[in-house]
């Protein structure tokens, strides 16, 4: 299944196209020449830590912004030649819903659906049952809770069915039932309707089960596209593994002759070594031929999360 | 265009909602509807008092019967003579406040002889003397005489000479004439005797007494019309003075006639001919009338102001604030749409408001005082005096007064692009409105240099410029109050004002869209 995507992925028109973006604020660049791709059907995962610029590259796409340079394509129209034509074809929220509080939810998404061609009012009762706010739909939406607001904002985003579907940190205030239709909603959307997805979000969990492709960004450069298969391969394949010995460092010197560049850290009397799992097994067996003792072999924690912090460089900055 | 509209209407369901516009609405329908019943209430005496003082039949004769009392022999009170009596001081006071004459006047002996032979003969009940122009001063100049009469008349024997003799015909003339403009009603006899004396009677010169001699011949013009148009000739005789001395003036001090000016005074006094020819001058309740609808629709005005400054002021930022411009901006629209849909739907508020206030305050003035109060506004074209019909000139006028209100609006939609600040965007905005009175008023104190004609203030009210002839019909501009009076004295053509504006205009709408279209949306 995932070949099989990856496959057509790769012979459609890409619906979302970001070349060579950049934005500064100020001195400093918030979003450095960032490009890539973003295909009907898939659901794309935007990860970064805080300030990495996540929400910058959303509200460019979303028009909220201006990029520095930079063109953006959205449906194979360039947004800068034929606004409306490309704003058309998207949809999403940016940070948290807002909408006309004193307005219903339905009035809301009446006015919404005003802006744009062939929003009948057959689908506002559809978006509304789908998202499961049918009851309340002719309530003030200052009466809702967060998660609600999302709902409805979902439902907004979803109401004039784009073909790129943009959002921003979505599980913000959700429930678990909430954040389970909504990862339904956005399968269904990719992989039924051929809408291509993208979603920021800094809880890797949530992409993990969310996502086919995960894009990471750190300090406004974008540093790794791979489909969420690859990404946990590499993490499963090479972890990180903690060999207690009395003399870490005649340790060191007996691995190596063999794992010269695998060594991460010794310490008083640990050594790290980062090696496949197959490996393990010789490397301990090395040791014990060369005479050094075992005290013990220990994997540290290996996930998504690892891969996710040794890509970004190692750490997540605090801006 | 299709987009436009949408995001119009959309702007106006947003307006729809605000309890605040609603609140200053209902506001301003009740000040547009009530300020001429109170006015009306205020005033009620300034155009009332001519008509509630007459004589009955009864009153006279009790007059009559007190008079002959004190006197004790009626024939005793004949013309010519002088006759020394003690009377009621009672009745005197009475008679004196009825026919509005100052105390010391009637106190005098010798007048109360006339008012005896009045007593006697006038008609007071067809010809009440405080309703009548011609009776009253006829009344008055014929105790003058009969005063001066009774005065010869005490004069020794020994020393009247030809003069004496001379004087006392002249003086039994003028008596004649006097007599007959009071009995017969004859104004010309006014005239003639007013020409004789050479000198004005009453403060109203001949020339003047003549003019109303063919206005008016059998002294039918009521006091207070009378009064008016002697108000009215003494201004056109002012200005054709100034006119024929090429000279202008301005808050009392006389400079150079300009060419604009020279039009507007020579048109101004077309009119006033046209309006004391045909009896057009605003009477006493006509210009309560104009008072009344002038005072309401300026107040609601003001509370316009104020609803339009707020949504004004808060449409983009409180969007901006609430983080619902979001939605707006995520739609297929290009911003200017957004940003002239706003502006569309703010120009809605505005003209309805306008519409709502100018139709609510005229209807109100014409059931509280009368339609028919409701004046005409004078212009002159080609040479004649025209008249417009005062709804059509009312709507006009409103047209003009909302271009200061266009320009306040966009002062605070500029200012809440560029801050995205609602306090900021309507605090500043109402203190400018509020503070345009205060500049005015310095303006005046400043006795009119010629740079302060050049600022924004200045030129934001043109009804001056477009409707100069207002203060023939009873309005009130800044500056000198009350009719007859020319244009306000503006020193900038019209044409100076209306390019500035257009200026002022274009730069607050570009400022604004450039602080909405160029910034980003945090």
């Amino acid at each position: 299944m995932d070949n099989e995507e990856k496959t057509m992925t790769k012979e459609t028109k890409p619906a979302l196209q970001i070349q060579n973006v950049t934005k500064t604020f100020g001195k400093k660049v918030a979003v450095d020449h960032v490009s890539f791709d973003l295909f009907p059907g898939e659901v794309f995962g935007f990860l970064g830590p805080n300030g990495a610029g996540k929400t910058t590259i959303i509200k460019m796409v979303m028009g909220f912004v201006r990029p520095d340079e930079g063109t953006i394509i959205i449906n194979g129209y360039d947004r800068k030649l034929h606004y409306e034509a490309a704003m058309s074809s998207i949809g999403g929220i940016v940070e948290n819903p807002e909408m006309y509080n004193a307005l219903s939810a339905r009035l809301n998404l009446q006015m919404y659906a005003r802006l744009h061609k062939g929003v009948t009012a057959e689908r506002i009762d559809e978006v509304l049952e789908l998202v499961g706010l049918t009851d309340r739909a002719n309530d003030a939406v200052k009466k809702y809770s967060l998660g609600m607001k999302q709902r409805i904002g979902l439902a907004q985003a979803l109401l004039h069915k784009p073909k790129v579907l943009i959002l921003d940190e979505p599980t913000n205030g959700l429930d678990p039932a909430g954040i389970h239709l909504l990862r339904d909603i956005l399968k269904k959307c990719a992989h039924e309707d051929g809408v291509a997805v993208m979603v920021s979000s800094h809880l890797l969990n949530e992409m993990q089960l969310m996502c086919d492709r995960i894009g990471i960004i750190n300090h406004g450069k974008l540093l790794q596209i791979c489909s969420i298969d690859d990404l946990m391969h590499h993490a499963r394949n090479s972890s990180i593994y903690r060999i207690k010995t009395s003399n870490p460092a005649l340790a060191k010197d007996i691995l190596s002759v063999k794992y010269s560049n695998r060594i991460t850290n010794v310490n008083e009397d640990t050594l790290d070594i980062e090696i496949e799992e197959e490996h393990i097994n010789e490397c301990v067996r090395c040791l014990v031929a060369a005479g050094s003792d075992i005290l013990g072999v220990q994997k540290l924690e290996s996930s998504l999360e690892e891969a996710f912090l040794e890509i970004t460089g190692g750490g997540i900055q605090i801006e | 265009m299709s987009k436009i509209l949408a995001l119009y209407e959309n702007e106006m369901i947003k307006l729809s909602r605000k309890i605040s516009a609603w609140i200053l609405v209902f506001l301003m329908t009740m000040t547009s509807v009530l300020l001429p019943l109170i006015v009306k209430r205020l005033y009620r005496n300034g155009y009332e008092v001519s008509t509630s003082v007459s004589f009955s039949k009864s009153e006279v004769q009790t007059y009559r019967d007190s008079l002959s009392e004190s006197l004790g022999d009626t024939n005793q009170y004949v013309e010519h003579e002088t006759i020394r009596f003690n009377v009621n001081s009672e009745v005197v006071e009475l008679f004196a406040t009825k026919i509005n004459l100052e105390d010391s006047d009637v106190r005098d002996y010798s007048l109360l002889s006339c008012y005896n032979a009045i007593l006697a003969n006038y008609d007071f009940e067809n010809y009440p003397i405080s309703d009548s122009f011609l009776s009253f001063h006829a009344l008055v100049s014929y105790i003058d005489i009969n005063h001066s009469l009774c005065n010869l008349n005490t004069d020794p024997f020994s020393e009247r000479d030809n003069a004496w003799y001379e004087l006392y015909r002249e003086t039994t003339d003028s008596l004649d004439l006097a007599k007959q403009a009071l009995f017969n009603h004859d104004c010309h006899a006014m005239a003639i005797l007013v020409e004789d004396q050479g000198s004005s009677l009453n403060g109203i010169s001949p020339d003047i007494w003549q003019r109303i001699a063919t206005i008016d011949p059998y002294g039918k013009l009521s006091l207070d019309d009378g009064m008016q148009i002697v108000d009215a000739l003494e201004q056109c005789k002012k200005y054709k003075n100034n006119l024929a001395m090429e000279v202008d003036e301005i808050n009392g001090s006389y400079v150079p006639l300009t060419i604009e000016r020279k039009t507007q005074i020579e048109n101004s006094l077309l009119i006033l001919d046209y309006q004391i020819t045909n009896n057009k001058l605003p009477t006493n309740r006509a210009q309560v009338s104009t008072l009344a609808r002038q005072f309401s629709q300026k107040a609601a005005r003001f509370l316009l102001i104020i609803l339009l400054i707020i949504i004004a002021g808060s449409s983009i930022s409180q969007e901006m604030a609430t983080g619902s411009i979001k939605s707006l901006i995520i739609a297929p629209v290009k911003r200017w749409k957004i940003f002239v849909a706003k502006l569309m739907a703010i120009f809605t508020w505005m003209l309805a408001g306008s519409v709502l206030i100018t139709t609510l305050s005229t209807l109100s003035t014409s059931v509280c005082l009368g339609a028919s109060n409701l004046l005409p506004y004078y212009y002159v074209s080609g040479g004649h005096v025209r008249q417009m019909p005062h709804i059509v000139f009312a709507f006009l006028y409103f047209l003009v007064d909302n271009i200061s209100l266009f320009v306040y609006i966009l002062t605070a939609f500029m200012i809440s692009c560029l801050t995205k600040n609602t306090g900021i965007s309507v605090g500043v905005s109402t203190g400018l409105v509020l503070s345009n009175g205060i500049t005015s008023t310095i303006m005046d104190m400043m006795n009119h240099q010629t740079w302060i004609d050049f600022l924004p203030f200045s030129n934001l009210d043109l009804s001056g410029k477009i409707f100069p002839y207002l203060r023939l019909i009873g309005y009130m501009n800044s500056g000198e109050a009350g009719p007859f009076g020319v244009p306000e004295y503006n020193t900038l053509p019209l044409s100076f004002s209306l390019v500035y504006l257009a200026v002022l205009v274009v730069i607050l709408l570009l400022t604004a869209y450039d602080g909405f279209n160029r910034r980003d949306i945090q």
